[in-house]
Formats: C-alpha cells, structure tokens, sequence
C-alpha cells in the first residue's frame, strides 16, 4: 500500500470515528431526558448509553491507530495517475449527477405533487440521457420506455394495490 | 397426509399454487416490493374460496416470494429481505465475474433442496420440535440474538472492530421511536416523522439498492456479459459432492433456528453462512464470490420457512408477520390456528405441509426455466438499469405506508451506506443489528421483568449460556487464530532453518 493510500485510510478512519462519537453523544444527548424505570428494571435509557458507550470504546480502537499511521507517515511522491484520475473524476461527477436527479424527482413528487407518468417519464429520460449522451433517437427511446413503465405502474398501483400515486 | 396431496393434486389447487408461487418469484425479485405485501393484497381475494385452495395460493406466494429474493441479491446485489442480505456477499461478486446463471442455479438448488429438508422435519417432527421451542425463554431469545449479531459482525469481510462498530450502529438506528414496552418517546427530538421510528424497508432498500444505484453510476467498471448455455444450466455431478454437505448443514441450521418464532427467518441464513465461513478450508474466499457462501445463505433461508411453519400450525404461534397474515387467513375461515387445528381441520393442516413441498418443487420448475433470461438482467447496460431500479426502489418504499418521508429515509440511509463501505465498515452487521436490536432489548426486558433484575439467572439457561459461550469464542476466535497460526509458521521456519543446516 502506498504512502498516499495508508494518509488516505487514516484520514477516512478518523472522519469515521469522529461520526461515531457523533453518533454516540446523539445517543447519550437523547437518553439523559428519559424518565428512570418504573415498571421494569431496564428503563428506556438503558440501550442508548449502553449502546453509546460500547460505541465510544470502540471507536477509540480505531481512532489511537490512526493518529499512530499519521504521525509517521512520511511524504512520499504521488502516483502520476493523471489520466485515469479524470476518467475517475468523470464518474463521481456522474454518481452525484443522478444522486441529484433522484432527490429532485423525490422532492417533485412529495413537495410539489407533480404527476407521477411524467415526472418519472422525465428522469428515466435524464438518467439516461446522463450515461448515453445527448443523441436523439436514444432518448426518445428511452423517454417512450420510460413513458410506458410510468403507465403500468400507475396502473397496477393504483387499481390493482390501491395505491394513491397523484 | 395422502388424502392432503390428493385433494392438493386437483388441476384448481395445482393452478392456485403455480400461480402463487409465480406471482411470489415475481414480487419477490423487484426491490421494493416483498412477499408479506403480496400475501396481505391477495388475502380479500380469498374470501370466497374453499379453505384448501386459499391456503395453497397463500403459501405458493410465501415460499415464491422468498425464493424470488435472490435474484436481485445475485443479479443487483439488492436483497428483497433481510435474510438475503447474505447472498449478497458472494452472489453478486459472482455476477460481477460473470458467473451470474452459475450463482443463480446454485441459489435455487440450495433453495429447493433446503425447503425439502425443512419439509421432512415439517411433516414428520412438528408436535416435538413445537414443544423444544416452547423451552427457549427470554435469556435463550436474547442470547441468540446477541450472538448472531456478533458472529456476523466478527466474521463479515474487513475488520472486527468495524463489523462491531456497524452493529452498533445498526442498532442506534432502530432505537428512534417510541419505546413499545412503556409508550414512552425515545430519541425523537421533536420530530413527528419519527414518532414510527425508521422503517426496515427503507433502511434496507437504501443501504443496498440504492446505494448501489449510485456506486454504479459512478463506477467505470462494466458487469461482465453473461455467458448463457446452449442447453444445460452450469449444474454438474460433482457439485453434489462439492456442495451436498455445506446443504444439508445449512439446511439443518435453517429449520432449527427458523423454529424460532419471531427472530428464526432474519438469522438463519446468516449462522449458516457463518458456520459455514469458520468450518471451510478457505475462509478468505468468502465475500469474494464463494459458491458455498451463496449455498449456505440460500439453503437456511428457505428451510426457515419450513421451520417457521412448525410453531404456526402446531400452536399458532406466527413467526413473522407474513406467517401473521396467514393466520389471517385461517381465521378467515373459521378456522383456529393452534394444537386442535390437526383433530378439527385435518386437511388444512396437512394441506399447508403438502402445498409447502409442491410449492419448493414448482418454485424450482418455474425459475429453471427462466433463469437464463433472468442472468440477462445483469448485462443490460447502465442506461436502463440505472433508470428503472430508482423509479421501483422510490415506489416500493413509499407504497408501504403512502408516505414520502420514508423515501427520505430510503435517501438518507443510501448515503450512510455508502459513507459507511468507504471506510470499509460492513454493511451486513448494520443491516442485521437494526433488524434485532428491537427483539434483543424486548427479550432483556422480559428476563429481567421475570427474574427481577437478577443478570445472574442466564448462568442457570444451559442454552442461552451454550449462545453466549459460541458468542465468545467468535470475539476470541480471530486473535487466537491468528496467534496460532504465527505461531506454526515460526516453527515451520525454525524447522526448515534446521533440516537446512543439518544438510549442510
């Protein structure tokens, strides 16, 4: 393992270690207000702190390590990947493009109530539009797929499961 | 039990549960969408039918519906249930390699050939394995619990502590909500949304499916075109030698703990895994695209159907809400479920173990035949696939309870997914812990209520402290394995260093 990946493990070992004292003090934040037990010998309380405190032990095992591998990792040079580092950037940029088109088609249907047929006529159509490009034929083939599964669902949905979807 | 496959054998009965168990693999395979859903749905539709046949669509659509989950566990890696979540871990790397018909005719073999194992037990055994799960007690439940969810953790790919870690966590996640044993609000902060708590669908769908909607968008790999034979499915003699005894075992596993009520179908499939992980000659394969991890998964996951079946027809006792819903279904018909249900409704009961039997072979019949279109999925390109999966993921999860914060959740729980595989911390013990924290605090509760707080009374359950003891031999287990394994190695070394010198 290179240089750069042993930082970079550490780095994401410490950011997951500081979520879980996050989590941890959520826990014991949220539990201190819960009334002690009255009718049984546990009390609501009891799983959060205990869950809480396993959670911080934990973590600490994780978290010494860590700080250990930073403290003596040297500087080594980078690994010129330039090439496949932007073939890589590409793809994250991709991932976080349909992550956004998913939560607006969520925030469409919840938040503003748009119909369902075409509200997911259109992201079937930009997703995938995001992975073939702008070619026209491809989309309108992918905007009447799209179209078509919207309409079975709808149906099958609302008359068969009786499901409201508008 | 003859007169039960003859009335079971009538073309109407036989065509209600090809159907059942049709509709069941159809529902089963699409994320979102699960068999407890189907069952509640046809249940008004058998009103009007004989008991006979209404319990035979029933249970085709329950062993179906279970059955269907591998198919996307294996294909998009995207489990229909909890107890798929473990074929996952070798399945879909199998697809990935493109071996996708191979993990697929294995799952299903595994499948068939657990439900006809649990199927004997069901037949032959259930008066007397109803009454061994009638001994288990809160400390036994909660001891079975903690150390499923321990052997998971600890034996799941990547670290101990990790796997521990994202147990925990798991079970912060289901603590949300209001506490069921006194009604009291437990960590809501305020917010009404979570007054229900989180919902295990969204939860599941969004640490699996959805987060691995996003991990492909945003990966430049392409799943490997399936290779589809001419004729025969890739099932071979020596596979019953290769594999035959990892699905007995499995099988064995599945039954007795799907005995269980409650908790059997969730952890079955995941101490057979286990089990199977510790006992191979090559642990490290597991996780990788191991057959025996797929076998073993699939084995326990539909003989705990068989086994669950035993407390349901022999006390009444459901063990899961799917096997409520049946219950539903019988008293429907006038018809109550418990000890008298074989002197009073002979052929319903015998009717359930027979239909349960014909069920697992058409279930094998049905997914035979399509398997080798249903590989194809994984090659679709990620134009389609990626388009289609969210749209059923956001339905599947919002059609539960018509409400769209639970897709929220969904959302919410695919990033934490996502966050939580990029430090490696396995998502299998976070799925796992959600699912049982709520079981292991309920029995905790109650062996203390029964025992006035006295911990001490586990020592006296020889099987919860048999549950505790395998509990630390898996937390023991690594290090000690480790340590002895060094251990061989230095002498190896010392004796190769001295046959050398001697040569010399």
């Amino acid at each position: 393992m290179s240089s750069n990946d042993t930082r970079r493990e550490a780095y994401q070992n410490l950011a997951f270690c500081a979520f879980v004292y996050a989590v941890a003090f959520v826990l014991y934040f949220g539990a201190k207000d819960l009334p002690p037990p009255r009718f049984e010998p546990l009390g609501s309380a009891a799983l959060p702190n205990a869950i809480a405190v396993i959670l911080t032990v934990l973590a600490s095992f994780i978290l010494v390590p860590a700080l250990l591998t930073l403290h003596r990792a040297r500087k080594a040079e980078a690994d010129s990947n330039e090439g496949d580092g932007l073939l890589g950037e590409y793809a994250v940029w991709r991932g976080l493009a349909i992550f956004a088109v998913l939560v607006t088609y969520v925030a469409a249907l919840d938040f503003f109530r748009s119909g369902f047929v075409i509200t997911t006529t259109i992201v079937v159509t930009v997703i995938s539009g995001i992975f073939v490009g702008l070619r026209p034929k491809s989309l309108i083939l992918h905007a009447i797929g799209g179209f078509c599964l919207a309409m079975i669902l709808m149906l099958v949905f609302t008359k068969i499961l009786y499901v409201d979807l508008t | 039990m003859i007169e039960a496959f003859e009335i079971l054998f009538q073309w109407q009965n036989l065509a209600l549960l090809f159907l059942g168990t049709a509709l069941g693999l159809i529902v089963g395979s699409i994320p979102g969408l699960t068999a407890t859903m189907l069952i509640a749905l046809t249940l008004p539709i058998t009103f009007h039918m004989e008991p006979v046949a209404a319990i035979t669509l029933l249970i085709g659509e329950y062993v179906g519906g279970v059955s269907g989950g591998l198919v996307m566990a294996i294909l998009l890696r995207m489990p229909g249930t909890p107890a798929s979540i473990v074929t996952t871990f070798d399945g879909y790397p199998m697809a990935r390699k493109g071996k996708a018909e191979r993990a697929l005719a294995l799952g299903i073999t595994a499948s068939v050939v657990g439900g006809v194992i649990s199927w004997f037990f069901l037949a032959g055994m259930s008066p007397s394995l109803a009454k061994f799960a009638l001994k288990f007690g809160p400390w036994e439940y909660f001891a079975l619990v903690m150390m499923a969810l321990v052997m998971l953790a600890a034996l799941a790919q990547g670290s101990l502590i990790k796997g521990l870690i994202a147990g925990m966590l798991g079970m912060a996640c289901s603590l949300p909500g209001i506490d069921t044993s006194i009604g009291q609000e437990r960590l809501t902060f305020g917010a009404d949304f979570l007054l229900s708590g989180f919902g295990l669908l969204p939860v599941l769908i969004g640490c699996f499916a959805f987060r691995q909607i996003l991990v492909d968008a945003a990966s430049l790999d392409r799943p490997k075109n399936v290779k589809v034979p001419d004729r025969h499915l890739p099932l071979y003699r020596s596979d019953i030698k290769k594999h035959g005894a990892n699905m007995v075992r499995s099988s064995l596993i599945g039954t007795w703990i799907g005995l269980l009520p409650g908790i059997g179908g969730n952890i079955a499939a995941m101490v057979s895994y286990v089990t199977t992980k510790q006992i191979s000659k090559e642990p490290e394969k597991f996780g990788t695209g191991h057959e025996p991890g797929v076998v073993a998964g699939e084995s326990a996951n539909n003989a705990s159907i068989g086994g669950a079946l035993i407390p349901l027809i022999t006390m009444g006792i459901p063990g899961s809400v799917t096997e409520t819903v049946l219950i539903g279904a019988l008293t429907i018909h006038n018809l109550q479920p418990g000890p008298l249900l074989f002197q009073e409704a002979p052929e319903i009961t015998y009717g359930i173990i027979a239909a349960y039997l014909i069920a697992n072979f058409m279930m094998l019949a049905l997914m035979w035949g399509l398997v080798r279109h249903i590989a194809r999925i994984s090659s679709l390109p990620n134009s389609v696939l990626l388009s289609v999966v969210p749209v059923f993921c956001v339905l599947g999860v919002f059609a539960a309870n018509s409400n769209y914060n639970d897709v929220w959740v969904m959302i919410g729980f695919g990033l934490l997914g996502l966050g939580l595989e990029a430090v490696k911390a396995p998502l299998g013990p976070f799925v796992i812990g959600f699912v049982l924290s709520p079981i292991a605090e309920e029995q905790l509760r109650a062996a203390l209520m029964m025992t006035d707080g006295d911990f001490g009374s586990i020592l006296a359950r020889p099987w919860a402290m048999f549950f505790v003891f395998l509990m630390v031999l898996t937390l023991a287990w690594p290090p000690l394995a480790a340590h002895f394994a060094k251990k061989r190695q230095v002498n190896r070394e010392a004796d190769k260093t001295h046959s050398d010198g001697e040569a010399a």
